[in-house]
């Protein structure tokens, strides 16, 4: 290290230094020997969520050439800019960062559906060819098909022929079901049967992929299928929903057929407003009579 | 689809009047596969008019024949007809009779009006204009930093501070070249008591009548100097107290401010170096002269704006409009809405609502109209980010009970909510009452006491052009 | 031609040399959804001895997709040059494995055979390699590739940098791309994927790669991932390109499923020449992935592996600057964990240096997979001993658009010190003069700061 190197470092040590301890409430309170006192002081001393914004909040460079640039940056992206390093490598925050969110969305994929929330909304469980979640992940080939069952349980109790049948499925979250479903799928029927049409028997199926919406258009015989889907868990959300949109569906059909709306969670578009929004976009795909890349919107 | 609105924009200050018109261009801003998010992304100013005295009738009140004579003038050279017009503003300065000048603008435009506009102001929304109509916003946005423009006009000083593009401050000073008047031979014919009330704290006093010298003059100008630099300084002497405009409050921001623009009148003598005291016959040049010459202006860097003298009025053409959409519900055309008084819900008000209670909310309005005798009023929330659907239910009903119990049923029922929630709550309203006219936006924040405009739908329909405004004859 | 082998006690017959293929192939999820995995590891070992005797002439005779059905097909064995291939034709497999691994054989050597190879046959070799011998293998072979700066040569480890953002917001592109040429990142390309696959959108993001480049004298070239007939669209509005892009498969049904043919990469080559901002004779970046053919029900029957030694093949008469497997991105129903994912980069990289392209990879991979950011660092590390050309760098390793994660920007860096490796020349000299590494090539206290590339109004 030259001498000027080392002169800067010293200046950048210090000068943190002298930020850290300018800034209040940042010194460390130790155990205090009355442990009452002590979980007073724990549950003031709220660690920060890792997944949060406050955690994730990104600047770390020290002493930065433009610092106010490095805020203007920040806030022009949500891509990790400014995060500084440790050698050539990454900030131990950085690190936990990173591997907070992909616990959470690893999480997300595996999870089981509760079935306690489907059973309050009425939503039976129907089941795909896959059977179990190795299987619905690598075999996507299977998660496209009902399973016998499901054909049965469909035929002999839903509505046959409607207009618009709506389904929810896990996809690769069950993360995204369990925060969204509860009040996107409510106001969608709601708004869809006040507008006097004819809507399907809503049911939930496990291990689903995209394209099992083109099976349960064949089993219901439904003009439109809408399934309320979890998306591949992403770092920035672990609960995002999209939902894919077909007109007359078909096993086969091309996937530039179908309109999609994705990012329905909390940061993104919030479950009612997006059900409020698919109300209409249903209803002018069902008018229209078509779906994907023929929609001109 | 239309996808931009004709905007004009018009300041009538207290030296000069001009005019604008901008074309704003719209976009869906968001993926193909995400719902469509609509903004404003393009400002493109295609007409500016010279700068007129603005004309008077005595001191202190306009000539709104003079007035409509400029505006059907500036019309005709912008190419432009009334019927063109989506959207826009009139922004009047003045220290007094304002809500005189502001019903004689409206008066005498009115013929003019077409889409178009009704007169707005207060100090806080000019100071606001002026720091983006200059290029603050956008220099403080780009280079990443706080910059604060200082909009130094005939009467008033206006100042806004952005930090990173977002707006964290303004106020107003009663601070501005045409303070004081003066003819050739130097003898006052004007002095505003403001001005000699900070006058008095040097123990100086001026009287229309007498001579002013070329010493007194600077000292003056340094005082007013003084006065802003204070003020940006967040210094709140007796300088400060006295020359805030009685309807702003002082300049309260936590950063420091790093750059500096002036616009304004006084501006161009500022970046001209204009070395004629008398130039004009008032203190402009002297204010001028006193920025420059001061050290107290040394901790700021000073930087030239993208707009001087027309900096309010370029931000009243291309700032004052939002769109709102796409995801907003309305079951009936009924716009241009014009000047609709508003209610923002406080947050216990608005909680109440998500129990489905209304009291506490009909209390408030119910007090609200009876203070400002208001006809019609629409009502904001903020919105939660994210709110269950029993929520959502809840706070319709309650809305449809406020509505029954105190509003005017001949007006539509508009809710504008500051987050993304406009369209679940109009569809949840609508399906409670299908009668009902109902006019739910989102993505606008306004106050209590705020007005706006809501122009013909854009952009086939799924969004709305707005104009948040503070009206000053309220 | 032999199609049967005996192992412990059991014997194994195969019907073609397409199913020899399939069963020879190390696990792959996609080989088993297709249903042409082999059904157990004593039939994937008697598969390989199946094809380790089977002569060059054996593989280049069994096309995995018709002749005359298939363009990629004719492309590849069109290409074929006649002498060379009647030189080596009765090698087997194994002896071509052999001859690779020699330590009598350098680079000029494999240069002199290649032109007899069918991808067919690469990916042959391919399957007989274990995962040393794949790296230790593409070690020979460096390619040399000219679009504005010359990239490949031995010493050195490109990156290309990958601002991508959630709605291609200008400012919010510059954030990530400030941030990665501080870090020495960028060397190979400065090339974004956009969100929205519209000419303007296009334009615009190229209008903003070039000013970056032009106004910090940067030594690299610049793409923008649209489809290609956007690009070309936007290349014919005046967008300054340097280089086009496209994903591309092993079958021409692969590429039709893309919406593109042979004749649309011609087309972008040719435009390039003349309106292009490019000086050097390469102009064109592809990117492949094995799995992309089944998913578009595009493989033949085929296995993935092979599939994807024929996008190499494709690629080739078109003399790409850069070329690279976006190895995981295609999800665990055709690369189910880290073994798999790390196992195909390999290949890959291998199949491609060999077939004589530009050999780079996106060590990568999706959150439903079963891998971690640590499998793509040992990924990384592997590759670059493999001599990898170039390997891509986002913010962190956490891809904001595309919700995948690749390497961090600190990962190249990382590496270059770790196996002395070096950027391009003029990048490194440019890296000097920014003063993010000292006269040694070690990081100065700037590196990282991106900042040093905003206005400042000091």
């Amino acid at each position: 290290m030259s001498i000027l190197d080392r002169e800067k470092l010293i200046e950048v040590i210090t000068r943190e230094v002298m930020r850290v301890l300018s800034e209040k409430n940042t010194t460390p309170q130790y155990a205090h020997p009355n442990s009452d006192v002590n979980l007073e002081i724990n549950a003031r001393w709220k660690s920060p969520d890792l997944t949060g914004q406050e955690f994730k909040s990104s600047i770390q460079i020290i002493d930065p050439e433009n610092p106010l640039a490095l805020r203007a940056m920040e806030k022009a992206t949500t891509a990790r800019v400014g995060i500084g390093r440790s050698g050539e490598r990454l900030n131990t925050k950085s690190l936990l960062s990173l591997r907070a969110d992909h616990s959470m969305a690893k999480d997300a994929v595996q999870k089981q559906i509760d079935e306690d929330l489907l059973k309050e909304l009425n939503l039976p469980i129907v089941q795909s060819k896959a059977t179990e979640i190795n299987e619905h992940l690598t075999r996507p080939d299977l998660g496209r098909q009902l399973s016998d069952e499901a054909v049965d349980f469909i035929k002999k109790n839903c509505i046959q022929n409607p207009q618009i049948q709506i389904y929810v499925s896990d996809g690769l979250s069950n993360s995204a079901v369990e925060n969204n479903i509860k009040d996107l799928l409510p106001i969608l029927m709601d708004g869809l049967t006040d507008a006097g049409i004819k809507v399907g028997t809503p049911f939930f199926i496990k291990y689903g992929r995209v394209g099992t919406g083109d099976a349960v258009s064949e089993t219901t015989n439904a003009e439109l299928v809408c399934v309320l889907l979890g998306e591949r868990p992403g770092l920035a959300a672990a609960d995002s929903m999209s939902a894919y949109i077909t007109y007359g569906a078909y096993v086969g059909l091309p996937e530039s057929k179908r309109t999609v709306v994705s990012n329905i969670h909390k940061n993104g578009i919030q479950p009612v407003e997006a059900g409020a929004y698919l109300v209409d976009l249903l209803q002018t795909i069902l008018k229209e009579k078509k779906s994907g890349v023929d929609l001109q919107m | 689809m239309k996808k931009e609105i004709l905007s004009v924009g018009i300041d009538i200050g207290t030296t000069t009047t001009s005019m604008i018109v901008s074309k704003l261009g719209m976009q869906n801003t968001a993926a193909s596969h995400m719902v469509p998010e609509i903004n404003i992304t393009k400002k493109e100013i295609i007409y500016r008019s010279e700068l007129y005295q603005t004309p008077l009738k005595t001191r202190e009140v306009l000539d709104g024949e003079k007035i409509r004579q400029i505006i059907e003038k500036e019309y005709r050279n912008a190419g432009i007809t009334p019927e063109m017009v989506d959207t826009g503003a009139v922004i009047i300065t003045g220290e007094s009779s304002l809500k005189e000048n502001a019903q004689i603008v409206v008066d005498s435009i009115s013929s003019l009006a077409g889409e178009f506009v009704v007169a707005t102001a207060g100090p806080d929304l000019e100071s606001i204009l002026a720091g983006r109509g200059s290029g603050a916003e956008e220099f403080s946005k780009k280079y990443g930093c706080i910059a604060a423009n200082l909009d130094i006009g005939g009467g008033t000083t206006n100042i806004s501070v952005f930090d990173c593009g977002a707006l964290v401050g303004q106020t107003c000073l009663d601070v501005g070249g045409r303070i004081m008047k003066y003819d050739e031979s130097g003898i006052i014919s004007y002095v505003s008591p403001r001005l000699n009330d900070l006058c008095a704290l040097r123990g100086i006093r001026f009287e229309e009548g007498s001579r002013i010298s070329d010493d007194e003059l600077l000292e003056v100008g340094l005082l007013l100097a003084q006065t802003i630099f204070d003020s940006i300084n967040l210094e709140h002497t007796e300088l400060t107290q006295i020359a805030t405009t009685r309807t702003s409050s002082p300049l309260n921001i936590k950063e420091q401010i790093e750059y500096i623009s002036f616009s304004g009148g006084v501006s161009d003598c500022y970046y001209s170096d204009e070395n004629n005291l008398r130039r004009f016959f008032d203190l402009g040049p002297a204010i001028a002269k006193s920025l420059q010459k001061q050290k107290i202006f040394e901790s700021y860097e000073i930087v030239e704006p993208k707009e001087t003298i027309r900096a309010t009025v370029v931000g009243a053409g291309t700032y004052m409009t939002e769109v709102s959409g796409s995801t907003i519900s309305y079951n009936e055309n009924v716009f241009p809405i014009k000047n609709l008084p508003m209610y923002k819900a406080n947050e216990q008000e608005e909680m109440d609502l998500y129990l489905g209670q209304s009291e506490r909310l009909q209390k408030g309005l119910r007090w609200y109209i009876d203070q400002s005798q208001e006809e019609r009023i629409g009502i904001c929330i903020k919105g939660k980010e994210m709110a269950s659907y029993k929520e959502l239910c809840n706070m319709a009903a309650a809305l449809l009970d406020l509505d029954a119990a105190v509003l005017n049923h001949e007006y539509p029922l508009v809710i504008i909510c500051e987050n993304d929630l406009a369209k679940a709550l109009g569809l949840v309203i609508g399906r409670i009452n299908k009668e009902r006219t109902i006019i739910c936006l989102d993505r606008v924040s306004v106050r209590s006491g705020d007005y706006i405009d809501i122009g013909a739908p854009v952009m086939d329909g799924v969004a709305l052009p707005v104009v948040v405004k503070t009206l000053i004859f309220s | 031609m032999r199609l049967s082998s005996q192992l412990g006690g059991k014997s194994y017959n195969f019907d073609s040399v397409k199913e020899v293929l399939g069963r020879a192939n190390e696990l792959k999820s996609g080989d088993a959804m297709a249903g042409i995995a082999a059904r157990s590891d004593s039939e994937r070992v008697a598969a390989k001895d199946v094809l380790s005797n089977l002569l060059i002439s054996d593989v280049r005779n069994n096309p995995v997709v018709p002749y005359e059905e298939d363009e990629v097909t004719r492309l590849i064995q069109d290409g074929i040059d006649e002498n060379v291939y009647n030189r080596i034709k009765n090698w087997s497999i194994a002896e071509l494995r052999e001859f690779i691994l020699s330590e009598n054989t350098e680079q000029a050597e494999i240069d002199e055979i290649r032109n007899g190879l069918t991808s067919e046959t690469i990916a042959a070799v391919a399957k007989l390699m274990s995962n040393l011998d794949l790296i230790y293998a593409a070690n020979k072979i460096r390619v040399h590739t000219t679009c504005n700066t010359t990239m490949g040569r031995r010493g050195t480890l490109s990156a290309r940098l990958q601002p991508n953002h959630t709605v291609d917001s200008i400012d919010g592109i510059r954030a990530s791309l400030f941030e990665g040429l501080s870090y020495g990142v960028g060397d190979a390309v400065l090339g974004l994927n956009p969100v929205n696959d519209t000419i303007a959108n296009t334009k615009q993001i190229f209008e903003l790669l070039d000013d970056v480049k032009n106004k910090f004298e940067i030594p690299s070239q610049i793409c923008v991932l649209a489809h290609i007939n956007t690009q070309i669209e936007a290349v014919k509005q005046g967008a300054p390109c340097d280089m086009i892009f496209q994903s591309i498969a092993g079958s021409e049904k692969g590429n039709t499923a893309f919406g593109f043919s042979a004749t649309t990469v011609q087309e972008a080559t040719d435009l390039l020449k003349v309106k292009g901002t490019a000086k050097g004779e390469n102009l064109l970046y592809f990117e492949t992935g094995q799995g992309a053919e089944l998913s578009s029900d595009a493989n033949f029957g085929a296995d993935q592996v092979t599939m994807e030694a024929r996008c190499y093949g494709f690629a080739k008469p078109f003399k790409p600057f850069m070329v690279n497997t976006v190895v995981g991105f295609i999800g665990p129903e055709y690369l189910y964990d880290s073994k798999q994912v790390i196992r195909a980069g390999l290949e890959d990289h291998f199949m491609g240096k060999l077939t004589g392209l530009p050999m780079g990879c996106d060590c990568c991979y999706t959150n439903h997979m079963a891998a971690d950011q640590n499998d793509i660092e040992n990924l990384a590390v592997m590759l670059s001993a493999a001599g990898c050309t170039y390997i891509i760098a986002v913010p962190s390793g956490d891809d904001i658009m595309l919700n995948y994660q690749t390497n961090s920007y600190q990962d190249i860096q990382a590496i270059r010190t770790l196996l002395g490796l070096r950027p391009i020349k003029e990048f490194e000299d440019w890296m000097k003069k920014i003063g993010i590494i000292d006269e040694n090539g070690r990081p100065t206290y700037r590196m990282g700061d991106a900042t040093i590339f905003t206005e400042s109004r000091r």
